[in-house]
């Protein structure tokens, strides 16, 4: 904890991108909710590293992007910590120092990363949060409550201002999170998660299977059989990759999941994993739900009836959990683990296109149900 | 006669009683009183992996430990009786602390052997399962806030949601 205070305590979040060496930082906002969150959002033409420091009573943030030319940020801030921030640009980098008005640690303080959203047009961005004053209740005559920065922010198309909430829960381009529970599969939107991926291999068979593998060929079997039925189809991720980046806390990994359904105003969520235990005997089916609506346990039985007798292994049934995935977004979500990567016969059985085919299947025709 | 010497000796006896260590109550029932049994239950995960918790009945001497604080040292610290059911706590895990507020809000704290990757979400579901359910028998507790290292931590296995208290998952104890 001490040493928070005198090193620098560094989150890095690097975003694999090929065209990162051009990017630029757009523009660099700030602003106060109604819960006293001071709330920095950069933004930029593409995600690239960035860098938070807290030396003494200073916060730097370090982004690896050149701010671009013309774009001056202000220098004003209005907030309970501080009452100005520098920005400072190189030919490779931009830096931006918030003088804060009292001793902060660690904790007081998350970066996380967003991707470019081209539905609603929001460039890629890196938000910063500091939350040392933050409050229990809003406050109420929110005065502060939206991003009130003159110069740069007007040129581009009319944003609505962001309202931060108690966590990064964001990128949505609806105030109110509406999904759809009914009416037919076609044009619903699904979110297909594929579990673990780059730095996370996730659970690892005794023959060498990785989870991270076995999650993605599955989803995207899913998302060919889902759009064949006119269903529109995302993915956290369509590669061997980090969704957040390499390294990530698992806070920052498990809310750039939910982040992508968020963003794309999905209607359901399904996060896709492979079971493991120390006990090699175990094996079985599951579908996971938080009990947000009746919705999330509706979802999470069509998917388990459809799954438990299909593949002669253990019916382990439909189970409430506090997953973070499936509690944190907004919209109706089971997660699946199928089967056990740790017991041998279904580590094999799993890694088959046969299981691969018929699972994906399945899983599309409860979805299927579940709108009709 | 039979009745005088009859209070003599209960009389010896209470003096006896009285004047050893404090072990023994000086109530006049004292001879009947052995050390105290308390007993609880703890579940823990079925070992045939049905997803399911089973009660386990304990019975021990009175430590003058709570009943919540014994059932929680039992599940960490304890093997299992029978092997019907298995303990899912990682090799040297410990019990750093714990309490419950007034509100219902019990607090437990682990050790970071508690933390394990790449092991799948069976086993953190299970294992938080148990120590949650374990502890929300007991009237008092209506929630739990798993710590490591007196922290609140996201997760302890990648997967749980363990920045908030937990509540009675009774879809593991269905039949």
């Amino acid at each position: 904890m001490r040493k928070f205070f005198v090193l620098l305590a560094t989150l890095i979040c690097i975003v694999v991108n090929a065209t990162a060496s051009a990017a630029q930082v757009t523009d660099v906002k700030w602003g106060v909710d109604k819960y006293n969150i001071l709330r920095f959002v950069v933004d930029m033409t593409d995600l690239v590293a960035y860098n938070v420091n807290l030396e003494g009573n200073q916060l730097t943030l370090t982004i690896s992007a050149p701010l671009k030319s013309g774009v001056n940020p202000g220098t004003k801030i209005k907030s309970s910590l501080t009452t100005q921030m520098a920005v400072t640009s190189s030919a490779t980098q931009t830096t931006i120092k918030v003088p804060l008005n009292k001793t902060i640690t660690a904790n007081d303080y998350k970066a996380f990363t967003l991707r470019k959203d081209p539905q609603t047009k929001r460039p890629a961005r890196i938000v910063l949060d500091v939350t040392a004053d933050k409050t229990d209740t809003p406050i109420v005559p929110a005065a502060a409550a939206t991003v009130a920065k003159p110069g740069t922010a007007a040129k581009h198309a009319p944003k609505p201002a962001k309202k931060p909430a108690g966590e990064p829960a964001l990128a949505s381009g609806k105030s109110t999170p509406k999904y759809r529970t009914g009416g037919g599969i076609k044009d619903k939107i699904i979110t297909i998660d594929p579990g673990h991926g780059g730095t996370d291999p996730g659970a690892i068979g005794s023959s060498g299977t990785r989870e991270k593998d076995i999650t993605l060929q599955i989803s995207k079997k899913i998302e060919e059989h889902l759009k064949k039925c006119g269903a529109k189809v995302f993915l956290t991720r369509t590669t061997d990759v980090d969704v957040c980046g390499p390294r990530a806390s698992d806070k920052d990994e498990l809310q750039s999941r939910v982040n992508v359904a968020e963003k794309h105003g999905s209607d359901v969520f399904i996060s896709v994993h492979i079971n493991a235990a120390v006990n090699r005997k175990l094996g079985g089916i599951t579908s996971y739900y938080f009990p947000k609506s009746a919705n999330d346990q509706r979802l999470s039985k069509a998917l388990q009836k459809k799954l438990a007798s299909n593949f002669g292994v253990d019916n382990l049934g439909v189970r409430e959990a506090n997953f973070y995935v499936v509690k944190r977004c907004s919209m109706p979500a089971t997660l699946l683990e199928l089967c056990f990567i740790s017991n041998p016969k279904e580590e094999k059985l799993i890694k088959g296109a046969w299981f691969q085919n018929k699972a994906a299947q399945l899983i599309a025709d409860a979805i299927e149900e579940y709108f009709k | 006669m039979k009745k005088i010497l009859l209070i003599m000796l209960m009389a010896m006896i209470l003096v006896g009683g009285c004047s050893g260590d404090n072990a023994k109550p000086n109530t006049t029932d004292a001879e009947q009183e052995e050390p105290k049994q308390i007993s609880y239950t703890v579940y823990r995960p079925a070992a045939d992996g049905s997803q399911k918790l089973l009660p386990e009945k304990i019975t021990m001497a009175d430590n003058g430990k709570s009943l919540p604080e014994n059932a929680l040292l039992t599940l960490i610290t304890q093997k299992p009786s029978s092997d019907k059911i298995e303990s899912l706590v990682p090799e040297g895990t410990k019990v750093l602390g714990f309490k419950v507020d007034k509100d219902g809000t019990a607090y437990a704290d682990f050790s970071k052997e508690i933390v394990k990757r790449g092991e799948g979400s069976y086993n953190e579901f299970m294992l938080t399962g148990s120590i949650v359910n374990t502890l929300t028998e007991f009237s008092e507790i209506k929630r739990v806030q798993i710590l490591v290292d007196g922290k609140k931590v996201t997760s302890i296995g990648g997967y749980m949601d363990l920045e908030e208290p937990l509540e009675r998952n009774i879809t593991l104890l269905q039949k």
